[in-house]
């Protein structure tokens, strides 16, 4: 039986709206499911694990990936130029940017593209691919593939 | 290991971890053992994850440099070098360390108010997901960010002069591999990234 909590109901009006937040929030909903899940009749260990690692991931993943970066740029002298020249002072800048998000990934046997929706256990993962829809590949290092 | 490939090892990391943790608990384990196995098994999992990250930067290059020819003299770069960095995220081993150190502390803390009599199984869950992301927020942040930058060119050099004395105008050629590095890390913006 779900575990009620006055508390629950206010949280769940307030929208986290940091990545951090955010995080903490689904981390939150996943041990409460799977607390929920481990004190309901029959609901079986393994699932309540598989739940919570698939779980606790994708709010990993969804929180890493809004990372920005800085970097600071050195350029070493030895930089040409258009009539012969050479730089013989080192350049400074900087670069900001992003974490890249996850390409799709792509099935090996037909080259079908799609995403990545579910973890289900021992190394099986459901994918929506664009064209044939939802299926279960066995081994991910086998079926898919990175797009680049 | 590509990005994709440490995203779909994530999980599985987890449940390994998750799966020993109640394994052991089935007996004959002490409970600190557990847990700190526990905190190990989450740990590795989350910085083998987080390290095949990728990055991509956009560069800007402040006037500046200097240059050399043979016959026409030195020469300024008087305009901005604008560039494209590529790159990746490691983490030093002192933070993988207090992460994990961090993740035992929240379990045992877990433990701990679950034996308080009339407690609050909520709160508990709620006071776990903060320490966990506190913990996981905090060794993000500690990322070092190495990036292979290339100079797309085209900056505007003033100085050098023709054999008769006349100015002689060039621009950069694009950078060649290796000229050009960033290293960096991640922003803690308010309401972007990782804030």
């Amino acid at each position: 039986m779900p575990l009620e909590d006055p508390l629950l109901k206010i949280r769940d009006l307030i929208e986290p709206t940091t990545s951090k937040a955010i995080l903490e929030n689904e981390i939150f909903l996943a041990y409460k499911k799977s607390m929920e899940s481990g004190s309901e009749t029959g609901g079986s260990p393994e699932d309540i694990i598989i739940n919570l690692s698939n779980d606790v991931a994708f709010a990993l993943n969804k929180y890493f990936i809004t990372a920005d970066v800085s970097t600071e740029v050195i350029v070493s002298n030895g930089q040409l130029d258009a009539v012969g020249g050479v730089s013989d002072k080192e350049g400074e800048g900087e670069g900001e940017g992003t974490i890249t998000t996850q390409a799709e990934v792509e099935r090996k046997e037909d080259s079908e593209k799609g995403v990545v929706t579910k973890y289900l256990g021992s190394g099986k993962f459901e994918v929506n691919f664009k064209n044939s829809g939802t299926a279960q590949i066995e081994d991910s290092k086998i079926e898919l593939k990175v797009e680049i | 290991m590509s990005f994709i490939d440490g995203f779909l090892e994530l999980p599985q990391g987890l449940e390994t971890a998750y799966k020993k943790a109640a394994q052991d608990g089935q007996g004959g384990i002490p409970p600190d053992d557990i847990i700190r196995d526990l905190a190990e098994g989450l740990g590795d999992s989350i910085h083998d994850y987080m390290k095949t990250a990728m990055v991509s930067t956009v560069v800007t290059i402040a006037p500046g440099q200097t240059a050399m020819h043979p016959v026409s003299g030195k020469a300024n770069y008087t305009t901005p070098g604008l560039g494209a960095g590529v790159g990746t995220i490691r983490f030093e081993d002192n933070s993988v360390n207090d992460l994990k150190d961090e993740i035992r502390i929240a379990i045992e803390k877990q433990g701990d108010e679950g034996k308080v009599t009339g407690c609050d199984p909520i709160e508990i869950l709620e006071n776990l997901a903060e320490r966990l992301t506190e913990a996981i927020h905090k060794f993000a942040l500690t990322a070092v960010v190495e990036t292979e930058v290339t100079l797309a060119g085209g900056v505007t050099l003033v100085g050098y002069l023709t054999p008769t004395g006349a100015p002689l105008p060039s621009v950069s050629a694009p950078s060649t591999p290796g000229l050009a590095t960033g290293l960096g890390d991640p922003i803690q913006s308010s309401g972007t990234g990782l804030s």
